[in-house]
């Protein structure tokens, strides 16, 4: 149990500092008017490798820092997270021999449509003091599909590494004969 | 305080400390980096350093011409004092400036802001003017303990009162993002119908002291073509800002000098 929770614990903390990462990316792309817009990178790894009693928690709190560092509205991306980890759970856990879609063509078709969401949403002027040109969103789009197909393999291979390597940390010491 | 305000600075606390840290290890590199300058560099370095030196002698053989100034000029804004306390009209606003560095940009298509060092501990509060190099650069949106976050003036819900070089009369300057190549862009409405700006003529466009904010004449942007608004009485047009402003590492923050007025 306590190592269940320690797994959460070090989950979240690298999906803020994989948020902060891309926070550095931003800020040298930014100023050439490029943004990288990953909100549904962290989804499937914490579905993988958490139970829904602490995926939840680590995804919504990982959806506010992500609203928070971007300047998205407070709690879209917390729960937009929270609802993408019930598809992804129904598609991947559910006892099936193969999901029906590939986890790198549904992470960046979640990824599309938590930034159409975001788009539409300043459109309606959920955000009034905001505005995305269609041009922009879609260059933004297409530049984050692009840079996420690489970490969207990447991503949830280096989060099984980390536990695998808590694991192995905190494994009772047994004596050898 | 609601949750989610308490929740927001949460995160803001959480995460200053980050990107200060972050900001300080680049300023380290740029140090280093300077320290492994080649003997070219130096000597290039050194020339430059000699001819500001020149310059500076220049400077300081004037002082006395330059202090006579100064006390001219000090003896008028008494006079204006005394004729603003005379006719019994507000004086008008003066500010102490307060340099801070960047931690964080944030440029993204939405809205753009930035991130300094500064914050609470520093007397911040928002709505206080920043400036930069080449003019009016935002205003302070957010402040937190170490840390503030600023409005960059190309962000779309900035919108301040402002006049054209050369005419008084006032205008409306509205952010407009940052387009494609890094150029951030404005929109300026309400233009009287008798201004022209063309490529070879632009209208350049300055702060108003009607803003409250900052002070007057600060520059914000070029405006090199106008065109006739929707109502028909008035003109707009797009306002090119500084492209240098998503590279600022250190800016400057207008505090009132007299903050109960």
């Amino acid at each position: 149990m306590g190592s269940q929770n320690l797994f959460a614990t070090v989950l979240c903390l690298s999906h803020i500092f994989i948020l902060f990462l891309g926070g550095l990316i931003n800020e040298a792309c930014g100023s050439v008017g490029v943004v990288f817009y990953f909100p549904a990178l962290f989804v499937f790894p914490t579905s993988l490798l958490l139970d829904s009693r602490r995926a939840l928690p680590v995804l919504f709190l990982t959806g506010l820092a992500f609203d928070h560092s971007f300047g998205t509205a407070f709690g879209l991306n917390a729960i937009g997270s929270c609802f993408l980890y019930f598809i992804t759970a129904q598609l991947f856990h559910s006892g099936q021999k193969s999901a029906p879609i590939r986890p790198a063509t549904f992470q960046i078709a979640c990824n599309v449509v938590l930034t159409m969401v975001w788009f539409i949403a300043l459109k309606i002027g959920i955000q009034p003091h905001g505005d995305w040109t269609f041009l922009r969103f879609v260059l933004d789009l297409l530049c984050s599909t692009v840079l996420l197909i690489p970490l969207v393999h990447w991503y949830p291979v280096f989060c099984s590494c980390l536990l695998e390597l808590l694991n192995t940390r905190s494994m009772p010491k047994t004596k050898s004969f | 305080m609601s949750w989610k305000l308490l929740l927001k600075s949460g995160f803001d606390e959480f995460q200053a400390p980050l990107w200060e840290t972050a900001s300080r290890v680049a300023d380290l590199s740029h140090f280093w980096g300077h320290m492994a300058d080649s003997k070219t560099t130096l000597i290039e370095k050194n020339r430059a350093l000699s001819r500001i030196r020149s310059d500076q002698h220049l400077q300081t053989e004037r002082t006395q011409e330059l202090n006579e100034e100064i006390a001219r000029l000090r003896g008028l804004i008494s006079h204006l004092d005394s004729l603003e306390k005379q006719i019994n009209i507000e004086p008008k606003r003066s500010f102490i400036p307060l340099l801070a560095r960047v931690s964080k940009r944030t440029l993204n298509g939405w809205w753009q802001e930035f991130t300094i060092r500064r914050g609470e501990n520093a007397g911040l509060r928002p709505g206080l003017g920043v400036l930069h190099q080449g003019g009016l650069l935002g205003r302070i949106s957010k402040v937190a303990k170490r840390s503030a976050d600023i409005e960059l003036i190309s962000s779309p819900g900035f919108r301040v009162v402002a006049h054209f070089d050369g005419d008084d009369r006032p205008v409306t300057f509205q952010g407009d993002g940052i387009a494609l190549g890094g150029t951030p862009r404005g929109i300026v409405s309400d233009v009287p119908h008798d201004l022209i700006a063309s490529e070879q003529t632009p209208l350049i466009l300055k702060s108003s002291s009607l803003s409250g904010n900052y002070p007057n004449g600060l520059k914000i942007g070029e405006v090199r073509q106008l065109e006739g608004g929707e109502d028909g009485l008035f003109k707009r047009g797009q306002v090119l800002l500084d492209p240098q402003i998503g590279h600022i590492t250190e800016v400057t923050i207008l505090l009132p000098k007299f903050p109960q007025e």
